[in-house]
């Protein structure tokens, strides 16, 4: 592989890293949203 | 879409009526469960099975090796030698999959015929690639501090306690052809 | 008369055809198994229809000093391991240690330069290719005693 390549790989992998994260907190974010949403007050 | 997440955002930023330790316990449970879904997707992607949906025809080569089966059972798959170890070296490496995804679109060796014609190439690249992390594939599980000479043969002896203790050679450069058949070895710097 | 004569040795003869061909193979076990007779071999005495169980493999030793030669010419063995070594016309494993130019850093024994001659003589550059396939004559050895008692003695100039 060139250096080039090997470079691009590189800033992609690390920028996959903080994306990962991102995209684990929104999930996670939207499933407890949608837990509380079970329990939320219901205008009678 | 964007509708989508406008309404998302608000609710982030709206305070809740759902107690703190409710919201931390969701937060906890939601972290726990994201890491082990991430990392059971890893190993996944890491084992025998899944690296043979495609690669099948290498995967029956280490059949016949040490590597797969020997007198103490203890083996080594794909990931072990192809995957680095390390978190980000190993993202690194999943991401860089994303070529393969390309090549098999492409059909890049698709047939006996395209993969032996570019078996070199291949075995070459990943040998480059040993070389420049010092075998720390092979380094994972054979450890070379508790080497115990005592216990190899005559030549593993003098190979291991000159060359590969000063640095100068590394695992690979002599044990090519440890887990697969070889390509056409000629003008291969060092074999013959 | 000579009739009769006739009716008689075709009934003989087909009496003794019959007789030789007993049609029906189920009566095997009434038959006795195929003696090996009296004669034992690497099989110990079992007869010869017969399986008999296995022996465990036999190993070859890891790695020990050089073999002295039997018999002049003899291809020397190979006194060490050569599981998973690869011999193909994509790679010969052998000549990474054993060739003239790698048998320098490797401590090697040299392949002979009977090796780089062809069938009428004439040397080449490279291992020729009838001497190519290093295991066609060239083997480890088990480790195991005599498998056949024998007085065999090397040449007093082997010795």
């Amino acid at each position: 592989m060139s250096t080039v390549e090997n470079i691009f790989w590189h800033i992609l992998g690390y920028a996959a890293m903080p994306v990962i994260f991102l995209v684990g907190f929104v999930a996670v974010a939207a499933g407890s949203l949608w837990i509380l949403s079970l329990g939320a007050d219901r205008k009678s | 879409m964007k509708k989508l997440i406008k309404s998302f955002w608000k609710k982030l930023s709206t305070p809740s009526k759902a107690a703190a330790g409710v919201l931390l316990g969701l937060g906890f449970v939601g972290g726990i469960i994201f890491w082990g879904a991430f990392n059971t997707g890893m190993d996944a992607t890491n084992s025998e099975a899944f690296c043979s949906g495609c690669h099948a025809p290498i995967v029956a080569e280490i059949r016949e090796t040490i590597h797969y089966s020997n007198r103490s059972g203890v083996r080594a798959i794909c990931s072990d030698c192809h995957v680095p170890h390390g978190w980000t070296d190993k993202i690194i490496r999943k991401v860089q999959a994303s070529k393969e995804l390309v090549a098999y679109a492409l059909g890049t060796i698709s047939t006996t015929e395209k993969f032996q014609a570019r078996r070199g190439y291949l075995a070459n690249r990943e040998w480059q690639r040993m070389k420049k992390t010092d075998s720390q594939e092979c380094r994972n599980c054979h450890d070379f501090d508790f080497m115990d000479f005592s216990e190899q043969g005559r030549r593993s002896v003098v190979q291991h306690s000159t060359a590969l203790a000063s640095g100068e050679k590394t695992c690979v450069d002599c044990h090519k052809g440890v887990a697969h058949r070889l390509p056409d070895m000629s003008g291969v710097e060092g074999w013959q | 008369m000579q009739k009769l004569l006739v009716v008689l040795l075709m009934t003989s003869v087909l009496a003794v055809a019959h007789g030789q061909d007993s049609g029906d193979n189920s009566d095997n076990n009434q038959m006795d198994s195929i003696s090996n007779g009296g004669q034992a071999s690497l099989r110990g005495m079992t007869e010869l229809d017969v399986t008999r169980k296995a022996d465990p493999f036999k190993r070859v030793l890891k790695d020990r000093s050089p073999y002295i030669s039997d018999y002049v010419y003899q291809p020397p063995l190979i006194p060490h391991k050569i599981r998973g070594y690869e011999v193909s016309t994509n790679a010969n494993k052998c000549l990474s240690c054993h060739s003239f130019k790698r048998s320098v850093e490797s401590g090697a024994t040299k392949i002979s330069v009977t090796h780089y001659v062809t069938r009428e003589g004439l040397v080449l550059s490279d291992v020729s290719p009838r001497r190519y396939f290093c295991l066609q004559c060239h083997v480890t050895q088990a480790d195991t005693g005599l498998l056949v008692e024998n007085e065999f003695k090397r040449v007093d100039s082997l010795q």
